[in-house]
């Protein structure tokens, strides 16, 4: 399911610990906050790095960058879902800026964010990838059953 | 009797005086009381003082004449100086001498006129009447005469030769002597020149011991005022050490302060971008809040910039004051060598100045020794000269002793010549005394050895009867 953009909608950017530089839709973003207490869950996947507690409830909270499962992000992006809110760990937030988003055809074959890219934009001279916030949980989802499927958990 | 006569013409002199006196005041008339008081005043002081001398003389002469009677055999120490006392004992041995050489001779007189009263006897008895062989008799009895001149006459002249020979060995023993005298006057004389010399070392190295000792205050005082200057250092070394240190602290709270400030802007950068995104999300009525949150973002921005150019100027500030006390520890451990060097330096000092006052001690003793020395040999040598005096005039009286015995020989020569009538002519002795050089007469000047009185005493040689 991709959300519905307009060409210039309020963007979030923000830059994973590779220093790649990403955007999501300033509206599914619910607070940026440091990055929180986590409590690993154990036998799952390495994407996951756990969850938290804000605000009285708990968030599953994902890595930005799968090649780094250690927790040294310094911010997290609290996201809306229809199942919840959920945490993403980014290196830092940039800010908000209006993006002229070029759609794409969200590539589910990607890994990662790549996978949940809906777009591109520029902004200060900088190529920034523009995510669908709906299409990255449902990437995380994916990529969670696979990994208890493949241990036998669930 | 010629003390007796001096004090007889003093005593004299002094009644004349008090005549004068006498005869003086009775003309003139004058006061005779005061000038009877002063005549006798001056005729006691002029006997008392002619009593004195006379007693002075006395004594004199008695004490010459007990050094004189003094058993020669004993050596006696009159003078406490051994040259002196050995001339004494060689004056005495020839006094002893000459003394039994005249009682020898009173003895061979008293024989001679014993002789004489008996040719006196034979003489009367021949003219008594006994004519019978009245002139072998008296030959006889001339012979035996001669005989005993000749016997007397030969032992005066060995006497005489004795005599002679002794005062030679004086003469000879007191030329040695002066000439020894003589060196040891001029080693003792190069002596006191040394030593002066040395003594004028010693003052010098005295002096320079002196000059050191004040350079050794000079420099130990340096050497205080040295440590003083380098204590102050280190204390102020220290002073500026402990103020880095504050200061370091004080930079690193600051730097705390600095890092609090930009957490503070991090997370006001970020409550300002959550405000945006709240503004967005609220849609068109929370547009103004976009525009406050970005102001409070770019104020949240600038504040984190500052918060890290103050950490920035905190660290070189920090940087700074550890090289400083670094430098500063440096500083001080490099005085405190120092203050070590300068307490071994003022120890070799101290060293250097104890010595140099014992060596100016030691140099005040070998002064004072060398003085002494020089003193006792200006006696030694004014004892010397007396001895050389006593030397010579030992040798004048060798002389006069050897013209004595000579004028001697002279006598018994004549005497034995004399004597030669009454010999046999036949049968009996000739004796000779002869003096290879009769004529010689010998000066006051001239050295004994020089006048070669060789005396002999040929022995009574067979005379050759004629007939």
């Amino acid at each position: 399911m991709v959300n519905e953009v307009s060409a210039c909608d309020q963007y979030c950017l923000f830059r994973t610990r590779n220093r790649e530089a990403f955007a999501v839709l300033a509206t599914s973003v619910r607070e940026v906050m440091p990055v929180p207490n986590i409590t690993p869950i154990p036998l799952s996947d390495p994407l996951l790095a756990g969850l938290c507690h804000v605000r009285n409830e708990f968030l599953p909270v994902v890595h930005s960058d799968r090649r780094n499962n250690d927790i040294r992000e310094k911010q997290m992006m609290v996201m809306f879902s229809p199942t919840g809110p959920w945490g993403l760990l980014v290196e830092n937030v940039l800010g908000l800026a209006q993006l002229e988003v070029s759609l794409n055809s969200v590539g589910a074959d990607g890994s990662g964010l790549s996978a949940a890219v809906m777009g591109t934009a520029s902004h200060e001279h900088e190529i920034i990838r523009v995510l669908d916030n709906n299409t990255l949980l449902q990437h995380f989802e994916r990529q969670l059953r696979s990994h208890w499927k493949r241990i036998n958990v669930a | 009797m010629r003390l007796i006569r001096l004090s007889l013409l003093t005593h004299f002199i002094a009644a004349a005086i008090g005549a004068v006196g006498v005869a003086t005041c009775w003309w003139t008339n004058a006061q005779f009381g005061i000038v009877g008081a002063a005549i006798t005043v001056a005729v006691i002081l002029i006997g008392g003082l002619s009593w004195l001398i006379a007693r002075r003389l006395v004594t004199a002469i008695s004490r010459l004449d007990q050094a004189v009677t003094v058993d020669p055999t004993t050596q006696v120490s009159l003078t406490g100086i051994d040259e002196f006392d050995t001339l004494l004992n060689h004056l005495r041995e020839c006094v002893q001498r000459w003394t039994s050489a005249a009682k020898r001779s009173r003895e061979q007189a008293q024989m001679l006129d014993a002789v004489v009263r008996r040719m006196d006897r034979r003489r009367i008895n021949e003219l008594a009447g006994q004519r019978g062989h009245g002139a072998e008799q008296l030959r006889a009895l001339l012979a035996g005469i001669a005989d005993d001149a000749d016997g007397a006459i030969r032992q005066i002249l060995e006497t005489t030769a004795e005599i002679h020979q002794s005062t030679k060995e004086i003469s000879g023993s007191s030329e040695i002597r002066t000439d020894a005298v003589s060196k040891a006057t001029t080693y003792v004389d190069q002596l006191s020149n040394y030593i002066d010399a040395i003594l004028r070392q010693v003052e010098l190295h005295r002096e320079q011991q002196q000059g050191s000792s004040s350079e050794s205050d000079a420099a130990f005082e340096r050497i205080e005022s040295l440590k003083s200057v380098v204590q102050r250092q280190r204390s102020y070394i220290e002073a500026s050490e402990s103020k880095l240190r504050t200061l370091g602290d004080q930079s690193r709270e600051i730097a705390n302060i600095a890092h609090t400030i930009g957490e503070i802007s991090s997370r006001t950068d970020m409550l300002a971008l959550n405000v945006s995104i709240e503004s967005v999300r609220t849609g068109e009525s929370g547009r103004g809040f976009t525009v406050v949150a970005e102001e409070v973002r770019k104020l949240a921005e600038q504040a984190a910039r500052a918060s890290r150019e103050v950490t920035s100027l905190v660290e070189s500030i920090q940087m700074e004051t550890s090289s400083s006390i670094k430098v500063l520890s440096t500083q001080r451990q490099e005085l405190d060598e120092e203050q070590t060097l300068l307490e071994r330096t003022n120890e070799i000092v101290r060293r250097m100045t104890d010595s140099s006052k014992s060596v100016a001690g030691i140099l005040s003793d070998i002064g004072q020794s060398a003085s002494n020395q020089v003193r006792l040999a200006r006696d030694l040598i004014t004892s010397v000269e007396r001895i050389s005096t006593s030397s010579k005039q030992e040798r004048g009286r060798a002389e006069a002793v050897a013209w004595a015995t000579n004028s001697l020989s002279g006598f018994a020569r004549q005497i034995g010549q004399a004597l030669n009538p009454l010999r046999y002519e036949d049968a009996g002795y000739d004796v000779r005394v002869t003096q290879s050089e009769s004529t010689h007469s010998l000066s006051s000047n001239e050295h004994l050895e020089d006048s070669d009185h060789d005396l002999q005493v040929q022995s009574f040689e067979p005379a050759v009867a004629a007939e």
